[in-house]
């Protein structure tokens, strides 16, 4: 339910930052865009039902994701967050982070497996975000959500 | 492609704000600092062409799927609250 911040220890399950995003819906920025879509740098967080939110690309031609909130679904997930990313986002501290996971859905949806190695981490603050790689750290690409 | 023989210390610039400098060669290993803008992201390439295909499989799930997933997943959740 943490993750680590440089020294600093941030809370991944932050209800108030993805509620008020889905308010004024305000854009999110990946200023170095998102591998595999290098051209998709602005989105918009929208919640849905069950603590899943989409992030849709801003433009026509730019993908949309599904993505959720880590804590409800890995409550011990506590990546580390490298100190180029903290100061590329400029996060000042915990309260600053919000960090998501990218959901690839299968047919079969007690199938979908979310993406730990690369959480999406957002400065609530700024709206600056980048999809980082948690380098060193055992974590999978695809790791199922629902494991029941 | 370009091919450049440096030295430990030694840099070389690609275009005009990514400076590369080789840290150490120790055997079959090579260990190179990057500096670069903040909008240059640096990946190790096999870690990049995962993440390229996992974020391609992922990108825009159809409606259907997203609707069926989020009634899995409040399920999911409201089934973990039981045991309290």
């Amino acid at each position: 339910m943490t993750a680590l911040l440089g020294d600093t220890v941030i809370a991944t399950d932050m209800p108030a930052a993805p509620a008020e995003a889905s308010v004024d819906q305000p854009v999110i920025h990946f200023a170095a865009g998102i591998v595999g879509f290098p051209q998709a740098k602005d989105f918009v967080l929208e919640q849905g039902d069950g603590g899943v939110f989409e992030l849709r690309g801003a433009d026509a031609e730019a993908p949309d994701f599904v993505v959720v909130a880590p804590a409800p679904f890995f409550p011990g997930y506590a990546p580390v967050i490298d100190d180029e990313t903290v100061e590329r986002l400029e996060l000042r501290g915990e309260e600053d982070a919000l960090v998501l996971l990218v959901v690839t859905l299968a047919d079969d949806p007690g199938a979908a497996t979310a993406n730990t190695l690369a959480p999406l981490v957002v400065n609530a603050r700024t709206r600056q975000a980048a999809q980082v790689v948690l380098t060193g750290q055992s974590f999978s690409l695809r790791q199922p959500l629902l494991a029941s | 492609m370009l091919v450049l023989s440096r030295r430990p210390t030694q840099s070389f610039v690609i275009g005009h704000d990514i400076v590369v400098t080789v840290l150490e060669v120790n055997g079959d290993t090579v260990r190179l600092g990057i500096a670069a803008p903040p909008e240059v992201t640096i990946h190790r390439e096999e870690v990049y062409k995962e993440l390229q295909q996992a974020n391609t499989t992922a990108a825009s799930p159809s409606p259907e799927s997203v609707a069926a997933f989020a009634q899995r997943a409040s399920r999911h959740h409201h089934k973990k609250k039981k045991p309290e």
